[in-house]
């Protein structure tokens, strides 16, 4: 019987706590792709501008997010009868988002990043490794690192 | 042309359920699946289980390794043990199954409890011992186990455990889920449990008052486990006994029976 009370309780407490620190997640990531939104991230390779490129060099970011328990019971259930793994979408959109500006922060001068690939790693259910590279490109010399 | 971010008001990645909304309705889906499943497997169990002989329950006993408790040894349980047999032989046990040959086993454990071991077992705690100092409460004990091969309650609560698991192992994996849900289902089978009780109960009647002429073992027993039992609806939900309460309540419902019979 205690078993099962705990387990409700920390369904419950997980629920709670790991709504509000996704929320609050959600909102540091649009202010900071807000601030960084100047800088595209692109897959395709780079086209040759009139500018000469004055840097270009390989750059890349992993981010692991885990899933609380609520998330991996939900997940877990969802296995059962297929259908959207509704549980990981946000917790891999939320990755994918925060590895991307990871590096765009890492060159706030940058002026822009190619070849952009971004890998997700499922290791295990319960949380989202996504890596991601790109080229960067810097046009200004001044603004090299 | 010059570049123009975009910045997404909505993310169309995420899907839109809701949370507790989506896990209560996937948590009712699994409750559906467990009962349809489990009624028809707990009928296929009930039947197998009267189909398998003493033989097979033997060795199916001893393939599964488990131990059926640790013989104790001094000189306070050699008495506890020749007490033990003592009772037990005293109980006649024409109407119980004859296939079996039925053996008593002292168990050193601080857990006040009996139960019933496929293959003919009964073992008994030295806690169990220590506290029912009546003979006739103990024949008492010895009877109710005794019931339940009967009713081969033993195996087919082996049975249902093992079905249980396998089943809730196969949908929903090797992890915390499985075992969540193997606690859920569980108590259908506490549920389960606690009638096979009911029954073991009456046959622990028969027992004495076919060894003493009457059912005072019973009342004794009862009395000596009193201040061990914990009270209350919810704490039978997740018992494997009725309530004490209970028990007595059918145990009377039974003598009156009897008694008017006679």
């Amino acid at each position: 019987m205690l078993e099962l009370i705990v387990l409700v309780v920390l369904l419950i407490s997980t629920y709670l706590i790991g709504t509000a620190i996704e929320k609050e997640h959600l909102r540091a990531l649009h202010q900071r792709e807000h601030a960084a939104q100047y800088q595209p991230f692109l897959s395709e390779p780079f086209r040759q501008c009139d500018a000469p490129v004055a840097a270009a060099f390989l750059v890349r970011a992993q981010v692991v997010i885990s899933g609380d328990l609520f998330r991996h019971f939900w997940a877990g259930l969802s296995k059962v009868f297929g259908g959207d793994m509704a549980a990981y979408e946000g917790l891999k959109n939320r990755a994918q988002r925060e590895a991307v500006l990871r590096i765009k922060e890492q060159h706030p001068q940058a002026a822009c990043f190619v070849n952009a690939k971004i890998e997700t790693v499922n290791k295990r259910l319960a949380m989202a490794k996504v890596i991601v590279y790109a080229t960067v490109i810097y046009l200004d010399p001044h603004d090299c690192p | 042309m010059k570049y123009k971010p975009t910045v997404f008001r909505h993310e169309v990645n995420v899907g839109q359920q809701r949370p507790l909304r989506s896990v209560l309705r996937l948590c009712g889906g699994a409750a559906c699946v467990v009962v349809l499943l489990y009624i028809p497997l707990g009928m296929l169990i009930e039947w197998t289980a009267h189909h398998v002989t003493p033989a097979q329950e033997k060795w199916l006993w001893q393939h599964m390794q488990v131990s059926a408790g640790v013989t104790p040894a001094g000189p306070e349980y050699r008495k506890m043990r020749k007490r033990l047999r003592r009772v037990f032989r005293a109980i006649p046990k024409d109407n119980l199954p004859s296939r079996y040959i039925y053996r008593v086993i002292l168990d050193k454990n601080e857990r006040t409890n009996a139960f019933a071991i496929p293959g003919g077992g009964v073992v008994v705690t030295t806690a169990m011992m220590s506290h029912v100092s009546d003979d006739r409460a103990l024949t008492f004990v010895l009877g109710h186990e005794l019931g339940h091969f009967h009713s081969r309650d033993h195996l087919i609560g082996l049975e249902r455990i093992f079905v249980l698991t396998m089943m809730s192992t196969l949908l929903f994996g090797i992890d915390g889920i499985s075992g969540v849900l193997a606690k859920i289902t569980g108590l259908f089978n506490l549920a389960y449990s606690r009638r096979q009780e009911f029954s073991a109960d009456i046959w622990g009647l028969r027992l004495l008052k076919a060894t003493y002429g009457d059912y005072r073992g019973a009342k004794i027993f009862f009395r000596t486990m009193r201040p061990l039992y914990q009270s209350g609806r919810l704490n039978e939900l997740f018992s494997t006994h009725p309530r004490p309460a209970q028990r007595i309540y059918k145990m009377n419902q039974y003598i009156k029976e009897q008694r008017h019979l006679s």
